[in-house]
């Protein structure tokens, strides 16, 4: 395809309208994909391969700018320019020193990380993305020609128009559901700096995940899901507050719409549900969370449960008198919805990418992967994971000191006979 | 291979990055400490102190706007003109500029927020006193009373910022400013009644210069200073 044929503005897709007009200096609305390499990353060769990425995927290297009734994204000449890593990622992006970028690409030691702000993309994106990126950076400084296929796309073809379609608008239908529910447990703690993020990753062998997983007939994600509901409720049953106590704990777990639809759109095209934990009825024993979350998904995770939350969403995008509203007055008081509405309903986010599919050739350069989900508005924490190479690693971002629902979701893990490594970026 | 001893977990740092129990391993040699490698480097990307306060001021633009367009199409259904309503709109841009303008905006001298608070006064008072034909007691006494108040406050503003000046020398400053403020109020309702007689301002310009004097004068006395300062200590 043309360059010049490539479209030269996109809108933004329903998931990411809410990202520009809600993000502030401590919400920044971005995550963090990151791939250990068995080399220590040369930066000038990551730059050729990231110019020549986005040329396979351009729209990677647009900015954001205000219309009168939305904002959209625009395509400019600039292309961004690879940073070295820091302490805090996820850091607000959209700056004017950045060129107004929607992601940058940082590099430490073995390690190249994609930081995405989520009007661009959601994680699948940003894994194709980051991939192909890396197949392209192995082809340059190896020789060797790593096939496409899984998340790896092909570095010659064309962009092609399905990769940049909004796939809400093409699979939403009529049936809408009410988006009532009940307000969540939320931990406090005391707030680190602005702009800081605290990371814990807790990296585990894959294999043994499984196992541990399928003795309680589950898949790792509920598994995890479980556990983490588990930490939380043990962290929550410590409060004094009696009234406090009462509160479900909610987790928030994203879909993949990709799995639902044949889209093969690189931009955002996932969903959510939340699995709510109720300790006011009793006392559910591990197993019972266990079925929670594996029945709540089973539900939630219907093709019709889907499109009918999905369709909501895009009903409500397609409002005529929304749509009217011009932005300076739609954007602060989208803001205000998400303060007062976005994270009430759910105590926690937890976001797995799962084992990533990429060819076999490029298996021997990987060692491992990272999810990192940015620091939440309101909620102290949030959770990401993904597995590569038979390694998994949970990944918690916090925005609080303390990290007590982390301690008792590493602790259970080991206490079920997992071995977990710990690493974290505070300096002592 | 150093484990917490009591989260479990394998770690490279020298403390429990979960519960803070320090690590020990007792076959770590010296150069492992030199050797070790953090999984982040030591660069802090840029942190932010501020408010975010281009978001606030939209926010309370538009809070304010809901009132005013409310008001105004009322009034324009119920009278067929603009009329009412501007007492309405008047008050919302006076309660703008006194008490948001302050915090949304910074200034680097205070004296700006007072020029914006008493202009929006002046306007208002003109607005009200143009609806009910009012020029006369605006022109004769509620202008010039609101520009002396105007003057004094801004002296009494920079007489605080004096740093330089002991705390009750400022003080005798704004007493005075006070008392003078007082009758120049009072010259002015006498001047709009038509008949020039300074009564009640001078009982209290009287008090008030004398407060001022005694000030000065403890400023000068350090040891009746210290007098009183002892007595009156709580």
């Amino acid at each position: 395809m043309d360059r010049r044929s490539y479209p030269q503005w996109i809108a933004l897709d329903n998931a990411a309208k809410i990202y520009p007009a809600a993000r502030s200096n401590s919400w920044t609305a971005v995550f963090r994909l990151s791939v250990n390499l068995k080399e220590k990353i040369n930066p000038e060769i990551l730059q050729i391969a990231l110019d020549n990425t986005l040329e396979r995927i351009p729209f990677f290297g647009y900015r954001i700018r205000r219309g009168f009734f939305w904002y959209y994204m625009d395509s400019q000449k600039r292309k961004p320019q690879i940073q070295e890593d820091v302490q805090n990622p996820c850091s607000r992006m959209l700056r004017r020193s950045e060129g107004h970028f929607l992601m940058r690409l940082r590099y430490y030691e073995k390690r190249i990380a994609l930081e995405v702000f989520h009007s661009l993309t959601d994680g699948m994106g940003a894994l194709t993305f980051l991939m192909t990126l890396v197949a392209e950076y192995v082809r340059l400084t190896t020789g060797e020609r790593i096939e496409s296929g899984g998340m790896v796309l092909d570095i010659d073809e064309e962009p092609k128009k399905e990769e940049w379609e909004d796939s809400f608008s093409v699979y939403a239908r009529e049936g809408r559901r009410a988006r009532k529910e009940e307000k969540a447990y939320h931990p406090k703690g005391t707030p680190l700096f602005p702009g800081h993020l605290g990371l814990i990753s807790g990296i585990v062998d894959a294999t043994s995940l499984k196992k541990l997983a399928n003795s309680y007939g589950a898949g790792i994600n509920i598994f995890l899901c479980a556990v983490l509901l588990d930490a939380i409720r043990s962290v929550q049953n410590k409060e004094k507050s009696s009234r406090r106590k009462k509160v479900p704990a909610k987790i928030s777990i994203p879909q993949n719409l990709r799995r639902y639809y044949p889209s093969k759109s690189l931009r955002n095209f996932s969903s959510y549900f939340n699995v709510s934990l109720n300790s006011n009825y009793g006392e559910y024993s591990f197993d019972d969370i266990i079925k929670l979350v594996q029945h709540t998904a089973g539900i939630e995770g219907m093709e019709p449960m889907v499109n009918a939350r999905m369709s909501t969403n895009v009903a409500a995008e397609n409002n005529r008198f929304l749509r009217l509203v011009p932005l300076f007055i739609k954007a602060p008081v989208l803001k205000l919805m998400y303060i007062l509405h976005g994270e009430r309903y759910f105590t926690t986010a937890i976001s797995n990418l799962g084992a990533v599919n990429i060819p076999s050739g490029l298996r021997p350069y990987i060692e491992r992967m990272d999810l990192i989900l940015g620091a939440p508005r309101s909620n102290t924490f949030s959770c990401g994971i993904i597995s590569c190479n038979n390694v998994t690693v949970i990944s918690f971002s916090r925005t609080v000191h303390e990290c007590e629902v982390e301690k008792a979701f590493f602790r259970k893990l080991v206490k079920l006979g997992l071995h977990v490594k710990i690493e974290s970026n505070r300096r002592e | 291979m150093p484990y917490c001893v009591h989260c479990g977990v394998e770690t490279d740092e020298k403390s429990c990055p979960l519960c803070a129990t320090p690590i020990i391993d007792p076959n770590a040699k010296e150069d492992d400490d030199n050797e070790r490698r953090f999984p982040y480097p030591d660069t802090i990307d840029e942190l932010y102190r501020k408010v975010d306060m281009k978001y606030a001021r939209r926010l309370a633009l538009i809070v304010l706007a809901v009132p005013v367009l409310v008001v105004l199409i009322v009034n324009l259904l119920s009278t067929g003109s603009i009329s009412w309503s501007l007492y309405v709109i008047g008050a919302l841009i006076c309660l703008y500029t006194w008490f948001l303008v302050p915090v949304f905006y910074r200034f680097k001298r205070p004296y700006a927020y007072l020029f914006i608070g008493f202009s929006s006064l002046i306007l208002y008072l003109y607005v009200i006193a143009r609806m009910n034909d009012g020029g006369g007691w605006y022109l004769g006494l509620a202008l010039p009373i609101i520009i002396v108040c105007f003057i004094v406050v801004q002296l009494i503003l920079l007489a605080m910022r004096r740093l330089e000046w002991q705390p009750l020398e400022r003080a005798a400053a704004v007493t005075s400013l006070i008392a003078i403020s007082l009758i120049a109020i009072d010259w002015i309702c006498d001047a709009f009644t038509g008949k020039v007689y300074l009564n009640w301002s001078i009982y209290a310009l009287l008090p008030l210069m004398a407060l001022a004097g005694v000030f000065l004068l403890l400023e000068r006395k350090k040891e009746l200073k210290e007098e009183i300062r002892k007595r009156l200590f709580f």
